[in-house]
């Protein structure tokens, strides 16, 4: 056990840039604790049952959502029909929900447990799986008699100790009856949670200071955080040990729900818990973090309801959110509470395929008649299947970025969500990887590795992709480079800048976030002129808008292949080992970063061509234009799959949103599907069958012609084969 | 079968204690026209039925009636202040709004109604019977009705839309009135229209209190905030410390060695001259100061009757604390505390309190001084708002 105080003391020495050796021990000490908080938490297998259910899952409600009593199907014969109907529709899961809050309704539970029986019966005979969902951790006014009784089950502050409606996950009375509930509701044969609320609030206030939670602290990494409101440390996320503290309250919600998983898999060893953040890439103070909930969980994100308008944005976060659960060995999930028949169409056919997520919020045609075609088409399963991406462009980002200093963070995350829009809409195939415990092994399958305003990165994962370049990869680094570890702690020698050369590297300005009126503070529009014979078939000036620039000082054996305006370098290439880095100082994502959607928010010329041709452009550089698969056609999102000998590329027409005016407000555009321009994709993979091409709009699929030999075709996709979405079938030769 | 109850009256003026069912109330139940409310001999309410469903034959009871059937229950019990109508509906698909009471407002009368979420204060819309009468239109609807106050020459009484009016129901659950209840001018009046959206089964559940003479919203509701991301509402929050006065009505009170006084509603109790206000070498809040004595010490905080948290915050950088003692209401709630040197604690109390005050007293143990550095009672609602622990919800056995 360690003095508060004194860690605190050498923990704000170090942020100064001291160095003492009693800093350093500590500093060594809380990296230590980070690197075992998961020691005693291991990754939950899924038996192959779940497995196969999780791999084909479409999910529709029961009945009504959570405002309703969960008797919508009160007879067996009710709840057979009920079932009966979903079955039809293609769903695989039902979800039973209602009574949510489920402390308020104390007398209704043997009722509710009876609905629970009947919906899991009737789902089973029809081969569906039947899930429930409810929150058991708020309660009002009807759950006072439980709360009177269990007067310290509340969160509490971290500032003053008082308490907030939200229950506390570390209280172990809270726990036995939280798992005893759920027992009793898994016993009528459900099979699988989504648990709602299972977090630490943070809203107004931070928790939870409850002595439950500080003592776990305590026992966990030997450290004790700050019993009073210490402004230093509580709820300054640039402070080291408030991030430890953070990543503690992230391992304790896995760890309460990896305990409820091992009790319910007493009941029922298939049963599944989800779990869901509605962002997933952006600035947060909440420490439930899908990715480590994906260590235990089946997790997802709550999408939303204008799926058509926030496309592009969406497409990055849930390949994010696809890449955090893969790393746990799971695919993942998204709800699409779409508003309208289109935006259920564009979101069950176009947009799940693309991201490889499991829809819930699947077309259900019995309740909308105009999507009985298209939720009935006989390639809706393929086009879902369950595949590895196929990609050789990795994009490495650490999810800590979103936990460090706000104003900071948004520019990190808009980084690294703009390559991935950039890449998506310029049919660059690329695979996000999550960062936080990446290892070489992780990276090998690419050949490219994009590691955008990495200024949180844990310095394993440095080290893991200096072996990558060293090995014979091509690493683009923009911004920041790993100077502050995943604790915000200077990472000095260990920073990756460091190891791969970089001599400095700092923020040419200001970078910040008004987080009110969400908008980026200090970025300008910065020119580049391109060296000659560097990127020959782009323009040699490029304008980006809209983003930051930084001060660099290159490694004495780099070329400088772009320079700004003030003829500072812009782009710097050197040989490292056996491959080659590629250091950027501006940020392309950011000139490309669409926000996430909102009813307020106004169309944007969020995706300039010349940003676009300049990231499709540098991929190709760093990958030598070697990608197995790419895609040439404009106004499409694509994402190319492979499972086995066979492979995918799907694609979404976003067009008509590409093109709304600047200052409509997306929330109230129509979704629209202009007629697309050909579409050339080149694959450089042996195929054993002409590819075919495959859309939910048509009847019958379309052989398509290729051009090539060997492992290098071309084919195109005439103008308006498809409105909507589609996908070609590729026969690859093992 | 026939109602064996006179169907023209079905109330009658008992005379009881104020609180139990049978007490003289001003008002009267009349079926003869559908379900009608009246005070003082006058109309102020007519029941409307959700489709399918006439107005029923009502059993009564004592001060009261009520009526059930298949899905369905509603009852009237009427007290010497106030009648509370309390209906619970289930109801299949579709269900089409319904008009779950209708308002006459008199000539010159007025309606204020205070409406809006749990997540900030309330406004008040004033309606006159005149603009009632002049625009019923969809769009003057006024969603999210907590409170009617209305004010009419020989007539006024107010309408409590419980449970919305402070302790809450889960707002995302429709079957409480929170979402569903909707007031719309008329061409006479206003009117009280359920509205629930779906295409599912769904449950109408609420308790709607008359009284008269009128309650204060602001005496019935005083802790109006609920919203359920937040913590419980921090209705006092005292530091001992000699600080300066905060310029914010949300910022902690400094409290000192105070004297109890009725206008701040805190204070200590007795004599004040053995405690002692004590600096401490810090300048995190709550714990810069404290007040403590070698004499056991008793502190008032004014507060209607109610389910509270209290949260006393104990520690001191400069010495051990405690032992201590503490007692709610006379109720001990800490038997024992001591913390050492620089160690800080946030005690968390349920107290039910039926009085008009909570007082807490302080005691040393072992010859110890005790300390205290701040409190925060955060509030759970009154115990008139209370129908978990305190009130029944229904009067009158089903029958």
């Amino acid at each position: 056990m360690k003095a508060a105080l004194a860690v605190l003391l050498a923990a704000t020495v170090l942020l100064h840039g001291l160095q003492l050796p009693a800093a350093e021990a500590d500093a060594a000490a809380l990296r230590a604790a980070w690197a075992h908080l998961y020691d005693d938490l291991p990754t939950a297998v899924d038996p192959p049952q779940t497995q196969e259910l999780l791999g084909r899952f479409r999910m529709v409600n029961w009945g009504a959502a959570n405002s309703g009593d969960v008797g919508e199907y009160p007879t067996a014969e009710a709840a057979a029909q009920r079932a009966a109907d979903i079955r039809s529709t293609g769903a695989t899961v039902a979800i039973v929900r209602g009574r949510h809050f489920r402390l308020d309704w104390p007398q209704d539970t043997p009722r509710l447990l009876e609905c629970y029986r009947l919906a899991a019966a009737a789902c089973h005979a029809q081969g569906l799986a039947c899930l429930a969902h409810f929150d058991l951790t708020l309660t009002w006014q009807p759950g006072f008699a439980l709360l009177k009784q269990n007067a310290q089950w509340p969160q509490r502050s971290l500032r003053d100790g008082t308490p907030t409606r939200w229950l506390c996950c570390n209280h172990p009375d809270l726990r036995a009856f939280y798992a005893g509930y759920v027992e009793q509701v898994a016993r009528q044969g459900i099979d699988g949670f989504m648990l709602d609320e299972i977090n630490f609030a943070s809203i107004g206030d931070l928790h939870c200071g409850c002595q439950h939670c500080r003592e776990k602290f305590l026992q966990k990494t030997g450290f004790r955080l700050p019993e009073c409101d210490d402004r230093e440390v509580i709820g300054n996320p640039a402070h080291p040990l408030w991030r430890l503290w953070q990543e503690w309250q992230m391992h304790a919600l896995s760890e309460f729900r990896g305990f409820l998983l091992q009790r319910l898999r007493a009941v029922n060893p298939q049963i599944v818990i989800l779990t869901y953040s509605t962002n997933i890439e952006s600035p947060s103070e909440s420490p439930n973090d899908t990715f480590e909930n994906a260590r235990v969980c089946y997790a997802g994100t709550e999408g939303s309801n204008l799926t058509w308008g926030g496309s592009v944005n969406l497409f990055a976060q849930h390949r994010i959110s696809l890449a955090n659960s893969r790393f746990f060995g799971r695919p993942t999930w998204a709800q699409y509470p779409a508003g309208n028949d289109e935006e259920r169409t564009f979101a069950s056919l176009g947009f799940a395929p693309l991201t490889g997520n499991g829809p819930w919020g699947w077309i259900d045609p019995a309740q909308h008649e105009a999507l009985e075609k298209s939720g009935r088409w006989a390639h809706v399963e393929e086009s879902l299947a369950a595949a590895e991406p196929l990609a050789d462009v990795g994009v490495l980002w650490s999810s800590s970025n979103r936990y460090g200093p706000p104003q900071r963070a948004a520019a990190c995350c808009a980084e690294a969500c703009g390559w991935m829009q950039a890449l998506g809409l310029s049919g660059i195939q690329f695979n996000p990887v999550p960062g936080k415990y990446a290892q070489v092994e992780h990276l090998r399958p690419y050949r490219a590795l994009i590691v955008p305003d990495a200024l949180m990165l844990p310095t394993a994962t440095g080290e893991a992709v200096r072996q990558f370049v060293e090995q014979g990869g091509t690493a683009v680094l923009s911004g920041e480079v790993g100077s502050r570890d995943v604790l915000y702690l200077p990472a000095g020698q260990q920073a990756l800048a460091q190891r791969l050369g970089l001599r400095r590297v700092e923020a040419a300005g200001e970078i910040g976030f008004d987080r009110k009126k969400a908008t980026f503070l200090g970025t300008a529009e910065h020119q580049i002129r391109l060296e000659p014979g560097f990127l020959p078939d782009l323009p040699r000036s490029i304008v980006l808008p809209d983003t930051y620039r930084f001060a660099v000082t290159l490694p004495a054996s780099a070329e400088v292949l772009a320079r700004f305006a003030d003829g500072q370098p812009a782009v710097g290439a050197w040989r490292q080992g056996k491959g080659r880095c590629l250091y950027l100082a501006v940020l392309p994502g950011k000139a490309a970063f669409q926000p996430r959607a909102s009813q307020t928010t106004l169309a944007r010329n969020w995706h300039p061509p010349r940003v676009l041709s300049l990231v499709r452009a540098l991929a190709q550089e760093a990958t030598g234009g070697a990608d197995r698969i790419a895609v040439e056609g404009q106004g499409i999102l694509s994402s190319a799959w492979q499972h086995g000998s066979r492979a995918w590329l799907r694609m979404a027409n976003v067009a008509g949103l590409e093109r709304l005016p600047p200052g409509k407000p997306i929330a109230k555009a129509v979704p629209s599907y202009p007629d697309l321009e050909p579409i050339r994709i080149r694959m450089r993979m042996p195929l054993s069958a002409a590819p075919l091409l495959l859309s939910a709009e048509s009847d019958k699929p379309l052989a398509m012609s290729v051009v090539g030999q060997g492992a290098d075709w071309r084919l195109e996709i005439p103008p308006a084969s498809f409105r909507l979405s589609a996908f070609v079938r590729l026969e690859v030769k093992p | 079968m026939t109602c064996p109850w006179p169907r023209w009256t079905l109330l009658l003026m008992l005379a009881c204690c104020p609180d139990a069912i049978g007490a003289e109330s001003p008002f009267s139940i009349h079926t003869d026209q559908g379900l009608e409310i009246r005070c003082q001999g006058q109309t102020i309410a007519r029941a409307g039925m959700p489709a399918g469903l006439s107005v029923p034959r009502i059993a009564p009871q004592p001060s009261g009636g009520v009526a059930a059937g298949e899905g369905w229950r509603l009852e009237l019990a009427a007290f010497a202040d106030r009648l509370e109508y309390t209906v619970e509906f289930q109801l299949p698909p579709p269900q089409k709004p319904w008009c779950v009471l209708h308002l006459p407002l008199p000539e010159k009368g007025k309606a204020s109604i205070v409406h809006g979420t749990f997540e900030r204060e309330p406004q008040t819309t004033t309606i006159s019977q005149r603009a009632a009468g002049k625009s019923p239109r969809a769009a003057d609807s006024i969603s999210m009705v907590r409170f009617i106050t209305v004010d009419a020459p020989g007539l006024s009484y107010a309408l409590d839309t419980q449970p919305r009016g402070a302790m809450g129901d889960t707002p995302a659950d429709s079957a409480g009135v929170m979402r569903a209840l909707v007031c719309c001018p008329v061409n006479d009046g206003l009117e009280l229209r359920c509205v629930l959206p779906g295409s599912h089964p769904a449950c109408f559940r609420a308790k709607l209190i008359f009284y008269a003479p009128p309650a204060a919203f602001e005496r019935l509701h005083p802790f109006r905030l609920m919203n359920y991301r937040h913590a419980f509402e921090k209705v006092v929050k005292l530091e001992f410390s000699s600080g300066p006065k905060p310029k914010k009505p949300y910022e902690r009170r400094p409290v000192g060695v105070q004297a109890y006084r009725s206008k701040t509603g805190y204070g200590w109790l007795g004599t004040t001259e053995d405690l002692k206000l004590q600096s401490c070498s810090t300048s995190v809040p709550l714990y810069g100061a404290h007040v403590g004595s070698q004499q056991p010490g008793r502190f008032r905080i004014d507060l209607p009757p109610g389910h509270y948290y209290l949260t006393l915050n104990f520690g001191d950088p400069d010495g051990p604390v405690g032992p201590l003692r503490v007692l709610v209401n006379g109720q001990p709630q800490i038997e024992r505390l001591a913390l050492p040197s620089g160690r800080y604690r946030a005690e968390l109390l349920w107290i039910t309190s039926d009085r008009d005050h909570l007082q807490i007293e302080f005691q040393g143990l072992d010859g110890a001084a005790w300390q205290i550095s701040a409190l925060t009672v955060s509030a759970l609602g009154t115990l008139g708002e209370d129908f978990t622990l305190t009130r029944p919800w229904w009067h009158f056995p089903q029958r």
